[in-house]
């Protein structure tokens, strides 16, 4: 029995000392310095028409560090961890820094003092994923093709997918953070293909948590992957194609999910909102319906397992939960420590590094609209002239808050059901114009983002979700 | 950094991969070693926000056992790092599943391609970068309604080691200097969608003129798109930039000639070698050996020799392209861009801009696609970002909450309408504008 865990062991023994050691370097230092040593294995598995194609795993050890010097951040890494490779890129940091200093035109003016977190936070799933035996994990992954494939007859290709990523990271800085984080974000995915005469098509699913096995596999989209992907992607061999234009529509949580993250989140990121963003100036500004209210959080109370779960952030700052958008208004927007002081603000735990040769950026974590009042089939029973959208596909959105979503398809609603099903769906709009349209809000919540990477010119593990939203957008389609 | 010294240091890791993962057990090694040292600046919140460098060693590498693979990658040559990466292969590999038409790449001659390797952009210094991006952000900046949301100036310069336990071994370095910026225009209310360009240079004395002339064209961009109105919806042209025309056509295209896609059943040319797959005016090439387009190299990630070729040729499809798994897998040769090509050229036509714009009584020109490409059924839709709107080929201005639809086997059947000059704006490619015909366009 394979027990990857073993090795990693040693790596683990090491970490623990860790945390003093870079303390200790960080101690010597005069200007605000930080230390992230990063420590990630991955491991991944995928298997298509009986064959592996994948099966690999991949450790990443370094140590990241900023250095607030001359009103202006210098940053270097190195994958030497010892005293005098830390020592010699916090030099260089601090030259970097030195240097650009004579281009900054406004100084970097503070970090905002808060709590900043001691804690060493060991995540549920972490150890028991790690000694779980990846042939175990294989054979999942071996027999979910396997049986994807054997669905139906018009499946000419199925793939099935896991991974892990067990990040174990330490953040010590000059003012006081001194914390360990050890998580693990698993992945679950199935692809299909299927061909009827010349028409050719795919669909996937994907789950993705922070947790172990148990944690991954009691999502609800888990519990009948194989079947809702075949199913979907042979209903998809005979669905039609809209035509385009505004219309009234219910969004599926996952896409609830993507217009959370992708077309509000970003903007009022406040880095974005300084580079002048549509959020900009728009705190307090009724820029909603009154029926959302929108988080970001870390630590959300919705339990699952969400797949952006930070207890504290990559500059020690304790996560807890943002109010971006409360009753329609626009309450708060996300922010690190130096964007908190200019602002005049608490930060808001959103300070985060994908690897230890990366700056941390103002990154959401798990973001999401509070379900409301309405039960699913009360929203059906409402619709009328109305598209069910499902399944969020990429997503893209502009500063100004223009968003496009791919879906993986739609149905019209008639009489309280879902009726005919429609392929090839794209949603664009104004982010807020949408919002301020929401007419109806379920009281169901689901996490359905997890197992999406948020792209800000390096990767985040992030979640979104809530509950089904009925609102106005345009659809693309066929003339 | 000294590439021959790092070269050497990699070449030597690989010998002590190759012989220590043999000594474990396995069959056959395939491992590759880099070495990267760069450094950067970056422009956030309308101010230089960061200077940083980094330097890293990066190995990998695949054991095959008993006709099963295992792979595993590690940031340090740490011997003892090494030995651990071994046995985690070949344990990975043991559990994988049988598959005989595994396979390395054979000893091979590789074109010398004479990468350039600036010294002067190697040893660059922090201060000639702060120069350089001042330069950059300069000319950006130098027109109050441009909003830059991010930008930054990097060098980065590497070593790349390739060997495996069948006598293959290849390497490349260089050195190059990247920029890119990402914006939008504002002027008063009226703001346009964000952009991005990018570009790079392998030469540091090169790079001022180069960074000059992206900001110009970013800038102008940008302004184009201020004060957007309402456009009209309609089925009809589209007139596709070279970057689009690489998103929307081309890459969809090549997704259909990989034989990994073919012996999966997913691509549609499985059948169709020599056979017409587009109109006759499209001919597709690979030019691996340029050295002016991002992507040359002489050698496929696996050690197969790259070498030109024609993939579709006056409409009629040339080449599938194969690794040495795909090919062992389908009884041909591996192509040396089992991947995909390495510089794409698509052979010009014989209209300028102007008459391609007049070509249609309604014309949408749009500068970004935000959205959907589906290769398996050549089904796209999505928003068209920055989009220019033309009647008669007189210019209307610019539109805004446009969604361009369509599936692009149709589009080919409908036939293509080439720009007479090709352009790279940077990328992998060398490519003109096309116009397309039979797209829906929807205005919101």
């Amino acid at each position: 029995m394979l027990n990857l865990g073993s090795d990693y062991k040693d790596h683990l023994t090491m970490a623990k000392g860790m945390k003093s050691f870079l303390d200790d370097i960080v101690k010597a230092q005069q200007d605000y310095v930080e230390l992230r040593y990063h420590e990630n294995l991955t491991n991944a598995v995928m298997a298509q028409k009986g064959r592996v194609d994948q099966a690999s795993s991949s450790t990443q050890i370094g140590v990241g560090v900023r250095v607030l010097a001359y009103g202006v951040w210098g940053f270097s890494s190195t994958s030497k961890v010892d005293r005098s490779s830390i020592e010699k890129a916090i030099e260089k940091a601090r030259e970097s820094a030195k240097e650009l200093a004579k281009s900054r035109q406004k100084k970097v003016a503070g970090l905002r003092e808060c709590k900043l977190s001691t804690d060493d936070f060991l995540e549920e799933g972490f150890e028991s994923l790690k000694a779980m035996a990846l042939s175990d994990k294989m054979e999942r992954v071996i027999e979910t093709e396997k049986e994807l494939a054997s669905k139906s007859s018009y499946i000419n290709t199925a793939i099935s997918r896991y991974s892990e990523i067990f990040e174990d990271k330490i953040i010590v800085s000059s003012d006081g953070a001194s914390c360990r984080r050890r998580l693990v974000r698993s992945e679950f995915k199935t692809y299909a293909y299927a061909s009827k005469g010349a028409e050719q098509l795919s669909t996937g699913r994907a789950v993705g948590v922070t947790g172990g096995w148990d944690c991954l596999f009691s999502h609800p989209t888990s519990h009948n992957i194989i079947e809702d992907t075949a199913k979907e992607v042979v209903d998809l061999l005979s669905a039609s194609y809209l035509s385009g234009g505004k219309r009234k529509v219910i969004l599926s949580p996952s896409l609830v999910g993507l217009l959370c993250h992708e077309a509000i989140g970003h903007t009022v990121e406040a880095d974005f909102v300084q580079a002048g963003s549509i959020a900009q100036g728009k705190l307090g500004s009724q820029v909603a319906s009154p029926l959302v209210t929108l988080y970001d959080s870390g630590v959300p109370p919705f339990a699952g397992g969400p797949g952006g779960l930070i207890p504290f952030d990559d500059e020690g700052v304790p996560c807890d939960r943002t109010a971006i958008i409360e009753k329609g208004k626009l309450n708060s927007y996300l922010h690190d420590r130096e964007s908190a002081y200019e602002f005049g603000v608490e930060p808001t735990g959103n300070s985060r590094a994908w690897s230890y040769s990366d700056e941390p950026l103002i990154r959401m974590t798990n973001t999401y609209i509070e379900p409301g009042a309405h039960s699913f089939d009360e929203m059906l029973a409402d619709s009328e002239d109305c598209l069910l959208i499902e399944g969020a596909g990429s997503g893209q959105a502009d500063a100004t808050g223009e968003f496009m979503f791919g879906a993986n398809c739609a149905y019209d609603i008639k009489n309280g059901r879902r009726e005919k099903m429609y392929r090839e769906v794209t949603l664009s709009g104004i982010a807020f114009d949408v919002l301020n349209s929401v007419d109806m809000v379920s009281k169901d919540f689901q996490w359905d983002l997890g197992s999406g990477y948020c792209g800000k010119g390096q990767p985040a593990k992030v979640d979104a979700g809530g509950p089904y939203l009925r609102c106005v957008l345009n659809i693309g389609g066929r003339q | 950094m000294h590439p021959q010294e790092k070269q050497q240091e990699l070449s030597q890791a690989l010998d002590m991969v190759i012989d220590q993962a043999i000594k474990a057990g396995a069959d056959d090694v395939f491992a590759s070693s880099s070495f990267i040292d760069s450094s950067k600046i970056n422009y956030e919140k309308n101010d230089f926000n960061s200077a940083g460098s980094h330097e890293g060693v990066g190995v990998s590498l695949t054991v095959h056992k008993d006709q099963k693979a295992g792979a595993t990658s590690i940031n340090t040559l740490n011997p003892g790092k090494v030995a651990e990466a071994i046995d985690r292969a070949l344990t990975l590999a043991k559990y994988s599943v049988a598959d005989e038409y595994l396979g390395l790449a054979g000893k091979s001659e590789y074109v010398d391609l004479l990468f350039p390797f600036d010294e002067a952009l190697d040893q660059i210094s922090m201060g000639k970068m702060r120069e350089l991006s001042e330069l950059l952000m300069g000319g950006l900046l130098s027109d109050k309604r441009i909003s830059i949301d991010s930008a930054s100036i990097e060098r980065s310069s590497g070593v790349r080691v390739i060997a495996n336990s069948k006598g293959m071994r290849a390497f490349d370095r260089g050195s190059s200097l990247t920029w890119s910026m990402m914006g939008m225009g504002i002027d008063g209310d009226d703001i346009t969608s964000f952009d991005y360009i990018s570009d790079f240079s392998y030469f540091l004395a090169k790079a001022p003129e180069k960074i000059l002339k992206s900001t110009e064209t970013f800038k102008e961009k940008l302004i184009n798109c201020l004060g957007a109105g309402q456009g009209e919806s309609y089925k009809g042209q589209v007139l596709l930039s070279p970057a689009l025309v690489d998103e929307l056509l081309i890459e969809p295209l090549i997704y259909h000639m990989l034989g990994a896609n073919i012996m999966d059943g997913k691509s549609k040319w499985e059948q169709s070698l020599h056979e017409k797959v587009a109109p006759e005016n499209l001919t597709i090439e690979d030019h691996p050996h340029d050295l002016t387009l991002r992507g040359c190299t002489p050698f496929s990630g696996e050690g197969v020799p790259t070498q030109e070729m024609t993939l579709v040729g006056n409409g009629v499809l040339q080449k599938h392209l194969d690794s040495v798994y795909t090919a062992n897998r389908r009884g041909t040769k591996p192509t040396g861009n089992g991947g995909g090509p390495h510089c794409t050229y698509v052979k010009p036509g014989s209209k300028n801009l102007s008459s391609l714009r007049a070509m249609s009584d309604i014309l949408l020109e749009p500068s970004r696609f935000s959205g959907n490409m589906d290769p398996v059924t050549g089904d796209f839709s999505g928003v068209a970002k920055g989009s220019q709107f033309y009647k008669k080929g007189e210019k209307v201005g610019p539109v805004k909450e446009m969604m361009i639809s369509g599936n692009l086997f149709q589009v080919l059947d409908e036939g293509l309408t080439l720009g007479e000059k090709c352009f790279s704006d940077g990328g992998c490619y060398l490519i003109p504008h096309i116009l397309l015909d039979g797209v829906s366009v929807t205005s919101g």
